[in-house]
């Protein structure tokens, strides 16, 4: 079927993108003449504008002549002038230069003359545009077939802020940014680890993006990192501009209504995913940070789950596996119960049931429709809104739809408490599309409700454990661990073990390294005993 | 080989033994032993246990024996090939036959309880269309789904039945040994067939992990399975009573219609009986068919098995329509127990006696 679709919506490969080569080859050498060079990349950079080129003389004769080239707005332009420009203009003008020092003259600039801490050689086209489009600063001297690449990368952006999606109570309140170098140093000042690996590949012919492959050798399971590498050199792409796009090229089933990869805007998140063996693909351009492989279990959890003790964060787990079920089920449910299984309820609630619908005109189903589709697109609205109007929609939503429905006679206030219900449940699961997953299987749900009572939602659950048994991440179960269960990977399961008889990492992702903790508390107590013996 | 490669743990073997055992038979099973043992019924649970268990060992010799073959390519190896080849053609019918009785139960439990309007072609047909939409994945998939429905179904049902508990009178459970053995014989034979599904490791044994661990499972999941029924029948015998089993179509389902939950917020249980004997008989058709299927696409050889699946689909529905009403549907799955006493006691221990006395297959392999 996955071929039918593809051929449906591919249309013919179109291979017109692969002739047309967007960026000079990193074949054609950079010429001796300052001139030439500068003319051929303009002549890359033709009309861009934003392309700055700036010509001056060094030395004491005035002799050398340099250019810099760099795009305004992408510098940090206080750094090109003091680290590179007065270096080589004001501070070593009266210093005696040798001007016989012939090739060595290069070196010179690169190792004794220029205060800038990140330069790098290249003698070729194809990286000096790549470097000026990235927000480096070049440096091309005369006479040389060679320039240099300082990295003066420096734009506005966004500072550390507290992540919107994922607040905890308890944890952290750092969040990534959009700038890929502050997420990766985020990481790596939580992992100290020289293990940790970061493999930056770029993707998008047109954007270049910054995308790094993130794991700790010798925990993450080496089949799931390259799997992982393997299908990111498979994209092929005009553009990336958000880590959604990843996501969506490799993803294993597109059909599913589960994400298939976990995202995240939390460090502490990453790290902790680091260490249990998950390959973390950081992308430029956005706080949102891919984990995989991915279980459902892992969709379910939030970081305070470890955060807290264990018989808090065990009750919110199962209150958290509560609510998603209602998330799913629950208006299916009620259809369920009063158009087919009346009897099912108590007699008094199926009276008090029955009398609050007196006088509502729809069906129970249609009544579920109306109002789960108008909570959608509630949601949606508040989503869209700026923070204060925000609240007004809630207000207006909450009060006056659901209020006024009543009054009218349109909906029964029954009806308003099952989508309340299943709206705050969906709203209890940590990652956002998950909840929509759920959401979306809600109104799948309703109809077989109405179409077969409980027996039209079992078939639906059934078809969902089906769907769930056989989906995969990366070559791992999506339900691990409630399939081949393990005991020992038990106390991280439904139930949150006490921090310390958490021995060893969860076995999803088949980590190479099973320690997780070590209990030692009462190493100390057992010497003291001992040395109190010799005494 | 055909769909995947892929093999089942000992563990995912027992789960698929137990959901493929665990059937909507066990609703109507109190009446059976009740009306041929009177208040002795829960002793033929015990026996038929027993005797089921003791064929279920002829099976598994045969997949100890046979670890790398299915009952398609060792009944060939063993009596030959034409008479393997008829003796293949025989497990498939018998394996769509049961199938084919476990949804059409399924289908009157739920016309008697709870969609009583619906036409049953809609339930049969979404059942399997189900079943269908699983055997697709394979083996692997199966046994995980059963290894995730066993406790969702296990758990409850036990739950269910305590909830009977209080109200039960235990003394309706005697007089004791009041039947003749001659009748006790003959109805263990008659129960048996309750414990069918064990089975399906003719076919799935060489998908096993470790084939030669497969008594375990055996022990584990007839064992299991026996308790389970023994415990279900004598809570309806000391809830409504022996005689009052005798009368009802399925008399464990209606005790659950009697159980007023606790907390009160469910009126009746019955509801949640009937999702969670939609679960076992999911699990049981899926054993059925799946071996069915499989059986298939061994004897044929062919290699899209998915296909086969979609081939039978049809067939197995056609076969569970023909019984007319729920009457003629009991006598049809008795039939279906004959058929399994012939298809999973006599032909393997046949195979099973001409492979020891030809020293084929168990070191050789």
């Amino acid at each position: 079927m996955t071929n039918v679709f593809s051929k449906l919506f591919s249309g013919k490969k179109r291979d017109i993108y692969f002739e047309m080569d967007i960026s000079p080859d990193k074949n054609k050498k950079l010429k001796k003449n300052i001139k030439e060079n500068e003319k051929q990349i303009h002549e890359y950079l033709y009309d861009c504008d934003d392309v700055i080129t700036r010509d001056f003389y060094m030395g004491q004769m005035q002799k050398h002549e340099m250019a810099l080239m760099y795009i305004d707005g992408m510098v940090n332009k206080n750094d090109v002038q003091e680290q590179i420009m007065k270096s080589l203009m004001l501070l070593c003008r009266n210093s005696p230069l040798e001007y016989t020092l012939g090739q060595n003259f290069f070196n010179m600039v690169k190792e004794g003359l220029l205060t800038a801490a990140d330069v790098k050689e290249v003698d070729n086209f194809g990286e000096v545009v790549l470097g000026i489009l990235s927000g480096d600063t070049i440096l091309f001297i005369d006479k040389f077939e060679k320039a240099l690449i300082i990295s003066t990368r420096g734009w506005e952006k966004r500072g550390v802020q507290e992540p919107t999606t994922e607040a905890v109570i308890r944890g952290p309140r750092d969040g990534f940014t959009e700038t890929y170098r502050v997420n990766i140093a985020l990481i790596r000042r939580r992992i100290k680890d020289p293990n940790l690996k970061v493999k930056t590949i770029k993707l998008g012919r047109h954007t270049r993006t910054d995308v790094g492959v993130l794991f700790i050798q010798g925990v993450a399971n080496p089949n799931i990192v390259d799997e992982v590498l393997k299908r990111l050199n498979t994209i092929d792409m005009a553009g990336v501009l958000e880590s959604g796009y990843i996501e969506q090229m490799i993803e294993g089933d597109w059909l599913s209504p589960f994400p298939q990869l976990r995202r995240t805007e939390r460090p502490d998140v990453v790290a902790a995913a680091l260490m249990e063996g998950n390959v973390v693909i950081v992308t430029d351009n956005t706080p949102f940070v891919l984990l995989c492989p991915t279980t459902l279990l892992s969709l379910l959890q939030s970081p305070e789950d470890y955060y807290e003790r264990w018989y808090i964060a065990s009750m919110i787990r199962l209150l958290r596996f509560t609510a998603a079920f209602f998330a799913m089920t629950f208006p299916a449910l009620y259809i369920a119960m009063t158009a087919f299984h009346p009897g099912m309820l108590p007699t008094d609630l199926a009276l008090s049931i029955a009398a609050t619908r007196e006088g509502v005109p729809f069906s129970a189903v249609v009544e579920a429709l109306v109002m789960v589709f108008s909570l959608e697109v509630l949601r949606e609205a508040g989503v869209r809104l700026p923070g204060p109007i925000g609240q007004t929609i809630g207000i207006v939503g909450g009060l006056v739809v659901g209020e006024a429905a009543v009054r009218a006679g349109i909906v029964s206030p029954i009806m308003v408490i099952v989508v309340a219900v299943n709206a705050i449940s969906s709203f209890a699961i940590p990652n956002y599309s998950l909840a929509i997953g759920f959401r979306l299987l809600t109104f799948i749900f309703i109809f077989l409700a109405a179409l077969a009572g409980l027996y039209g939602v079992m078939l639906g659950l059934l078809w969902l454990t089906v769907h769930l048994v056989s989906l995969k991440s990366f070559g791992v179960h999506y339900l691990s661990p409630f399939v081949s269960f393990r005991f020992s990977e038990g106390k991280d399961f439904v139930v949150r073990g006490p921090m310390p008889s958490m021995e060893i990492r969860p076995g999803y992702t088949r980590p190479e390294d099973m320690d997780r903790i070590n209990d030692r508390r009462h190493d100390n107590m057992e010497k003291a005993e001992d040395e109190n013996a010799d005494k | 080989m055909l769909t995947n490669n892929d093999k089942i743990t000992v563990s995912q073997t027992v789960a698929l033994l137990i959901t493929t055992m665990l059937a909507t038979g066990i609703l109507a099973l109190p009446r059976h032993v009740a009306n041929i043992a009177g208040s002795d019924g829960w002793l033929l649970v015990i026996f038929a246990g027993i005797t089921a268990f003791a064929s279920s060992l002829i099976v598994g010799a045969l997949v100890k024996r046979f670890p790398q073959d299915t009952f398609i390519e060792y009944s060939q190896k063993v009596v030959g090939k034409a008479p393997g080849f008829f003796l293949g053609i025989i497990l498939i019918l018998y394996f769509i036959f049961l199938s084919a009785m476990s949804v059409r139960v399924f289908s009157e439990v739920m016309n008697a309880f709870m969609l009583i309007n619906t036409p049953r072609g809609f339930i049969i047909g979404t059942m399997l269309i189900t079943s269908a939409y699983l055997m697709r994945h394979g083996i692997e998939p199966i046994a995980r789904t059963g290894e995730i429905l066993l406790p969702v179904l296990v758990i409850p049902i036990f739950a269910m039945y305590l909830t009977a508990l209080p109200r039960a009178d235990f003394s309706e459970l005697l007089p004791f040994l009041d039947t003749p053995a001659k009748t006790l014989a003959i109805g263990t034979v008659q129960t048996a067939y309750n414990f069918l599904g064990f089975e399906i490791l003719l076919m799935v044994g060489p998908y096993m992990r470790s084939p030669e661990r497969v008594m375990w499972a055996l022990y584990f999941a007839m064992g299991f399975i026996t308790l389970m029924y023994l415990f279900i029948v004598v809570i309806v015998f000391a809830s409504i009573g022996v005689e009052d089993t005798r009368i009802l179509m399925w008399p464990a389902m209606s005790i659950i219609r009697t159980i007023m939950a606790p907390g009160g917020v469910f009126e009746r249980l019955d509801a949640l009986a009937l999702a969670l004997w939609t679960i076992a008989s999911f699990t049981t058709i899926n054993g059925m068919y799946y071996a069915g299927t499989l059986a298939a696409a061994h004897l044929t050889g062919a290699r899209e098995f998915k296909f086969l699946v979609t081939v039978f689909l049809p067939w197995v529905y056609l076969i569970s329509i023909i019984p007319t009403n729920p009457l003629d549907t009991m006598r049809w799955t008795r039939l279906s127990g004959m058929a399994g006493l012939v298809t999973a006691v006599i032909i393997p221990a046949i195979i099973l006696a001409t492979s020891i006395v030809t020293k084929k297959g168990g070191s050789t392999s």
